[in-house]
């Protein structure tokens, strides 16, 4: 024989300390039962049995109205066509009403509507859930108070499962579509539902912009600092977005000196002589940096000088990892101008002017103040640079040089799987020491690895191979660095020696290395621009040297298919055991490509494409 | 029967009508509960047969032509209409319910029925169940065994207790008209929706009133009286009641 009973549960949810025994209360949970389970036991029965885990509490005997009053639930599911919900069956059940259950509830504001409702069916004091849902309604009469429930499947649709479209499931899913549910079918579905939830090759539209440029004048008889101000568009730039601005300043009949501080009146590039010479100011995003004029050197009582903003560029490293879409506003204007008006004291929004005034304006006698005239430039017709992705795979050897002679590798740490240095993601490094005794002169690396067939086949404007490295020196040491390419056959014969380039480079970046410093390379001929990277000794600009010219010189490449690569420090001291280490944490291939923006939509590529 | 005040009609029948405010339900662990609006929300009426000559029905048609809502009767020796426990030494205010119509029951007599209504009623007696008699040996006293079954189709019985389990008792009593103003006043203020406490069956000679081995014997239990009515006069002597008692676990 088993026992049989129904219990039900009932949690008024936002009630969570009071215990009623008249209503069968405990916690804020009313908990009732049907039949006496505790006759033959304790006087009160202890609901522990649920076996959900929600409820481990009392049940009350004697609320429950007669066990053949208490609804009896279904459920159904429609699969013979279509893919359907499941739903529940409506539900109801009633309370002993004759000691004013209603009147309890009320009086103690113990709202019951939508609150969780579940069924529970007790066979041997073991509990089965056999229904959930809500309340939907309450009567009451003067013996039974009632209630109607019903399954939330009526009001909620569920999620089956309960999954959703998210960023970390789906990092590159229409934005449209996150948060909204993955939909699952059941049946004999003819036409399923599919959310653009795509993970790679879908064109992700990059950016559409106008240029402008723009120029801050003074008449010749002023005297004071000229101020450009560009403000941030205060976009959320993503973290891969650069920026850069090329500035000139103009004066007439002599040099003129211009400093540039952010914001926060930090000087970024001050004291720089741009008498018709162009400075580039990058990466002013972070803060709203102001363009200052010094007095006219020369005369200002006949000088006019102005600030020209020559161009204006915004581009987007494409890296081997997904990248965001992102907007730089609503009309495509980046940026705001305004110039400083002295008798209003304060900066005035030039961006409605612009086009109104020409450069000729600023010749004129007669305006008070400065002048600022802008002049939008359709970026039609011109470029945007857009970086490619590094190969995939490219397979390096190493060797370390002293005077050109190849040495023992016995200091020459060479992590296991050191062809993943073209990873940035890779936290090893590769690291060479000098042995003991090594004398004055040149100290270097060599590398060499076949040019990978991604860049070859590719039509890049410019071929970079990029280094990013390090140098680490125990002692003051001054140091001369230089690069030499080679491009080589498979017998590893120098192109030059039929004529193709050889090329030493050498940017004269010398200097000092002070005991125990590192210095990191990044100021070789171009910088490459990487997200941030996971080792703080390392950069996001990284060291670049363009190799277009090699490549674009040898027509026969496919005969001189390997490249190699000289780092070599000059030396002028004598070195120890491990005095100098040179750390590489990452060698790519970079491809430059110019994109009409007007004409063409720009897309970032994913990983393993080629433009 | 004196209905004008001075005309004494000839009361051939009655029987109480005695209504406690109190609404009964079952719950699910087989007590009873109920819902009792009080002592002053009890309905007291009874239903009454006049027989007569022809004028004398007219005179009390007359009579509740003249009075339309409310009037006073005085109940003779023995007319206890609305039962033993009301306090009939005095006129009595009621309400006519309903009235049927006069009929003609014989050559020279004719009936009326009647239904009234007592809205103040005066009470008399003290509350007792102690003399409680029993009209005969038979009694119902039974207990539902709530265990319900399936049979698979191997035949292979299931059994599942409700674990309820509730007991019934019912009788019928015969009692004096003094015992009934006790009895009706226990009933009707003392009993109502309570329950009695460990009430002893044995008084009037029941031992085992809800089944011989119904989870322990014995003749005390905690009841309620879930439902009893008053059937009127039996003879000139006795009363006749019937009682349902529920056992209160």
């Amino acid at each position: 024989m088993s026992t049989y009973n129904i219990g039900i549960i009932l949690d008024l949810h936002d009630i969570t300390t009071d215990t009623v025994a008249a209503i069968g209360m405990t916690s804020g949970v009313c908990a009732w039962i049907t039949g006496r389970p505790s006759y033959n036991s304790s006087s009160d029965y202890s609901g522990d049995v649920v076996d959900d885990g929600v409820y481990t509490g009392k049940f009350y005997e004697g609320i429950l109205t007669s066990l053949e009053r208490i609804g009896q639930p279904n459920r159904m599911i429609d699969i013979t066509i279509d893919g359907d919900y499941g739903t529940l069956s409506g539900f109801s059940f009633e309370v002993d009403n004759t000691s004013a259950f209603w009147n309890t509830m009320e009086s103690n504001d113990y709202y019951v509507i939508n609150r969780p409702v579940d069924v529970y069916i007790f066979i041997d004091d073991v509990s089965y859930h056999v229904w959930g849902g809500l309340v939907s309604e309450i009567k009451r009469t003067e013996t039974v108070y009632t209630f109607i429930c019903e399954d939330d499947f009526k009001n909620v649709h569920k999620a089956i499962p309960p999954d959703e479209v998210t960023e970390n499931n789906f990092s590159n899913a229409d934005k449209k579509v996150i948060g909204e549910l993955i939909p699952i079918c059941i049946g004999n579905v003819h036409h399923a539902l599919c959310l653009p939830v795509y993970t790679s090759k879908d064109p992700i539209i990059l950016c559409t912009h106008n240029y402008y440029r723009a120029i801050a004048g003074a008449k010749s008889i002023d005297s004071g600092n000229r101020k450009i101000v560009i403000y941030n568009p205060g976009i959320d730039f993503p973290s891969d977005y650069f920026n850069e601005m090329r500035l000139r300043a103009v004066v007439n009949g002599g040099n003129q000196s211009i400093k540039i501080i952010d914001s926060a009146e930090t000087d970024t590039a001050s004291g720089k002589h741009l008498y018709n010479t162009e400075l580039t100011l990058e990466n002013w995003f972070d803060n709203d940096p102001e363009i200052l004029g010094d007095d006219p050197l020369n005369n200002p009582a006949t000088n006019i000088w102005y600030f020209e903003i020559v161009a204006f560029k915004s581009y987007y490293i494409v890296s081997n990892k997904t990248i965001a879409p992102f907007s730089l506003g609503d009309d495509g204007q980046i940026m705001r101008l305004s110039y400083w008006d002295k008798d209003e004291n304060d900066y005035i929004n030039a961006t409605e002017i612009l086009d109104k005034r020409s450069i000729s304006d600023i010749n004129q006698t007669g305006y008070p103040g400065i002048q600022v005239t802008s002049k939008a430039v359709n970026m039609e017709g011109d470029l945007i640079k857009l970086f490619s992705i590094t190969p995939d795979e490219i397979l390096y050897s190493f060797a370390f040089l002293i005077n050109g002679d190849i040495i023992s590798s016995t200091f020459i740490e060479k992590p296991d799987d050191c062809e993943k240095l073209h990873d940035r993601n890779y936290s090893e490094s590769y690291y060479i020491t000098t042995r003991s005794h090594d004398v004055e002169g040149f100290l270097g690396i060599r590398f060499e690895c076949e040019i990978p067939e991604q860049i070859l086949n590719a039509t890049y404007d410019k071929i970079y191979m990029m280094v990013d490295f390090s140098i680490y020196s125990e002692q003051e040491i001054a140091w001369d660095l230089h690069y030499m390419l080679n491009l080589q056959d498979y017998l590893k014969r120098q192109a030059s020696a039929i004529k193709v380039v050889e090329e030493w480079f050498n940017n004269a970046t010398d200097g000092l290395i002070g005991a125990g410093e590192t210095v990191h390379f990044d100021t070789i001929p171009k910088i490459y621009y990487n997200e941030t990277p996971d080792d703080a000794t390392f950069h996001n600009k990284k060291a670049v040297v363009d190799i277009s010219s090699l490549i674009g010189n040898n027509k026969a490449l496919l005969a001189y298919p390997r490249i190699e690569m000289h780092l070599a420090l000059t030396t002028l001291a004598d070195l120890a055991e491990n005095d100098v280490t040179f750390t590489i944490k990452e060698i790519a291939f970079i491809g430059e490509k110019a994109i009409n923006v007007i004409n063409q939509d720009i897309f970032l590529k994913l990983k393993g494409e080629t433009i | 029967m004196d209905f004008d005040g001075s005309t004494v009609y000839t009361l051939w029948g009655y029987k109480p009508i005695t209504t406690p405010a109190i609404k009964w339900i079952k719950i699910a662990n087989g007590n009873w509960s109920g819902n009792d609006r009080g002592v002053t929300e009890d309905r007291y009426e009874t239903y009454i047969v006049f027989k007569g000559p022809k004028t004398e029905l007219q005179n009390l048609e007359d009579v509740l032509a003249a009075n339309r809502e409310d009037f006073a009767i005085t109940c003779g020796t023995g007319e206890e209409i609305f039962g033993a426990d009301i306090d009939y030494s005095g006129a009595l205010t009621v309400v006519v319910v309903s009235y049927g119509e006069i009929r003609r029951v014989g050559l020279a007599t004719y009936s009326m029925s009647m239904r009234l209504n007592l809205p103040s009623p005066t009470y008399i007696g003290s509350a007792s169940l102690d003399t409680l008699k029993l009209a005969g040996h038979a009694y119902e006293g039974y207990s539902d065994y709530d265990i319900g079954k399936l049979f698979a189709m191997d035949r292979t019985a299931y059994y599942l207790d409700g674990e309820t389990d509730p007991g019934i008792f019912k009788a019928s009593f015969l009692q004096t008209t003094d015992e009934m103003k006790d009895i009706r006043r226990y009933l009707l203020t003392t009993a109502r929706n309570n329950t009695l406490s460990s009430f002893d069956f044995s008084k009037f000679g029941v031992s085992e009133p809800f089944g011989q081995r119904f989870r322990g014997e014995g003749s005390s239990f905690n009841v309620k009286i879930i439902d009893w009515s008053d059937t009127g006069r039996e003879n000139f002597l006795f009363w006749g009641l019937d009682m349902t008692f529920a056992r209160i676990f």
